[in-house]
């Protein structure tokens, strides 16, 4: 998944339009960027990457380039 | 442990949810009027409906109104109950134990044990296990599981992160020694880390009310977080994250070894009856446990809410009774607060297992204000309570 694709999935998480997210966006910017978001973007990482992510983890995220670094196989 | 009890045929499950529906749409305003938080909130929990009670109707009630359907339709089986089990975290007192009371309101036999279990969404697993053990054991013939809850005090309706999520609910389940029938499996579990993670706080002996009111103050003050839900000490607090992370972390390897103990593999097993969280952990567990979602009904979740330990049995009568689908070989599965699992595989080829019933509050049931107000006579005056 190329960088496009995945701020694809994440506009689509967040049920925004295309090209609202860039990797530099800061996350407190965004309102739709909460609890249920956070969760699908849970259940996206175990389904896409078969990888898993704690709330702890999720918080400390600043910037959308956060979520795009995660969003890899785990190696 | 996974274990195996014999000789123990589930004979029958009520359930009862209150007549009043509570949508989603009609709580816009709580979402600030933004209609595309209340469709991502559908979209992905599969949050829609709820059934909430009025006021003065508990748990005992629905789970009374379930009972007296069951029995209904048992009528022998009154005299032959030698234990009746009632699963809760929303009792009607902290003392005495509401199956007490629901041994004379359903009529039971005197020589019947009458006792609470204190567990919440594994709750219903924990009834059926003991219940059967009983039986099993030959320490009961036939035991009448009540599981419900109702929690008033534990929700605020502004509070969008637990209102929304929860509904009330209650059941009635006979269990009955029969030399015939199929096994039973049982396995269960606990991680008490996490026992935070579904909890409240307040009102316990922990944090208790005090006798000075104004030392009670902390449990009664709003607390709003960064999305503006306000909390009290009284109230459930749910740590959502965590309670998903650890689902999906401990359950789907707990059906695997459930099945593998009976050694079967998820092509044997017509159902897996998962206790309704909310739709998206149901089907992610299904999904991770490799059973497809059609074998995994989530719909109850969106009609009546999560329903804590009334949501297996709701789920079992909203998939079961009246349509025509047979249950067949069920692995049915309760997971949440404690926290705490449990798991029961089972074969049922006839029970009598009906849709939920309405329940509508009984106008002849003493309202809050009444029972205040009787209770103060009778500690002022000395009077009997059978007056």
């Amino acid at each position: 998944m190329n960088t496009q694709e995945k701020l694809a999935v994440l506009e689509d998480i967040m049920e925004l339009d295309e090209g609202t997210l860039k990797p530099e966006t800061r996350l407190d910017d965004v309102e739709e960027w909460d609890s249920l978001a956070a969760l699908s973007f849970v259940v996206l990482l175990g389904d896409e990457f078969n990888r898993k992510i704690s709330g702890k983890d999720i918080r400390a995220f600043e910037r959308v380039q956060d979520m795009l670094d995660v969003m890899e196989p785990e190696g | 442990m996974f274990h195996t009890l014999h000789h123990v045929r589930i004979v029958g499950v009520r359930s009862a949810v209150p007549t009043e529906e509570v949508r989603l749409e009609d709580e816009l305003a709580f979402y600030g009027g933004n209609a595309k938080k209340v469709a991502r909130l559908r979209a992905t929990l599969g949050m829609d409906r709820r059934r909430i009670c009025p006021a003065d109707v508990t748990a005992s009630d629905l789970c009374a109104h379930a009972a007296g359907a069951l029995l209904g339709a048992h009528p022998e089986a009154r005299d032959e109950i030698d234990a009746l089990v009632f699963v809760s975290q929303t009792p009607d007192w902290t003392q005495p134990t509401n199956a007490c009371e629901l041994q004379q309101r359903l009529g039971l036999s005197r020589r019947c044990a009458a006792f609470d279990v204190n567990q919440g969404c594994s709750g219903y697993i924990y009834g059926l296990w003991i219940g059967s053990a009983l039986i099993a054991s030959g320490a009961a013939r036939q035991v009448l599981l009540l599981a419900g809850d109702v929690n008033l005090v534990g929700r605020d309706t502004r509070n969008r992160i637990t209102t929304p999520i929860f509904g009330d609910g209650g059941s009635a389940t006979l269990l009955a020694w029969d030399e015939g029938a199929s096994p039973l499996r049982f396995g269960m579990g606990t991680d008490g880390r996490e026992f935070e993670a579904i909890i409240r706080p307040g009102g316990g002996a922990r944090i208790p009310l005090l006798p000075d009111p104004a030392d009670n103050e902390a449990l009664f003050r709003d607390l709003t977080d960064p999305h503006g839900n306000p909390w009290r000490l009284l109230n459930t607090y749910m740590d959502g994250g965590a309670i998903f992370n650890f689902t999906l972390d401990v359950v789907p390897g707990h059906l695997r070894e459930a099945l593998a103990h009976a050694h079967l593999t998820e092509r044997d097993v017509d159902w897996l009856i998962l206790h309704q969280a909310n739709r998206q952990i149901v089907d992610s567990v299904a999904s991770k446990a490799g059973f497809p979602p059609e074998k995994a009904p989530s719909a109850s979740f969106g009609k009546y809410g999560n329903l804590a330990s009334a949501s297996i049995p709701v789920a079992l009568c909203d998939n079961f009774g009246g349509t025509g689908r047979k249950p067949g070989r069920m692995l049915l599965c309760g997971y949440g607060t404690g926290l705490s699992w449990g798991s029961c595989l089972c074969e049922v080829a006839a029970w009598d297992c009906a849709a939920p019933l309405e329940y509508e509050a009984d106008p002849g049931r003493p309202t809050r204000r009444q029972r205040v107000e009787r209770w103060e006579r009778i500690l002022r005056e000395e009077r009997s309570r059978h007056d």
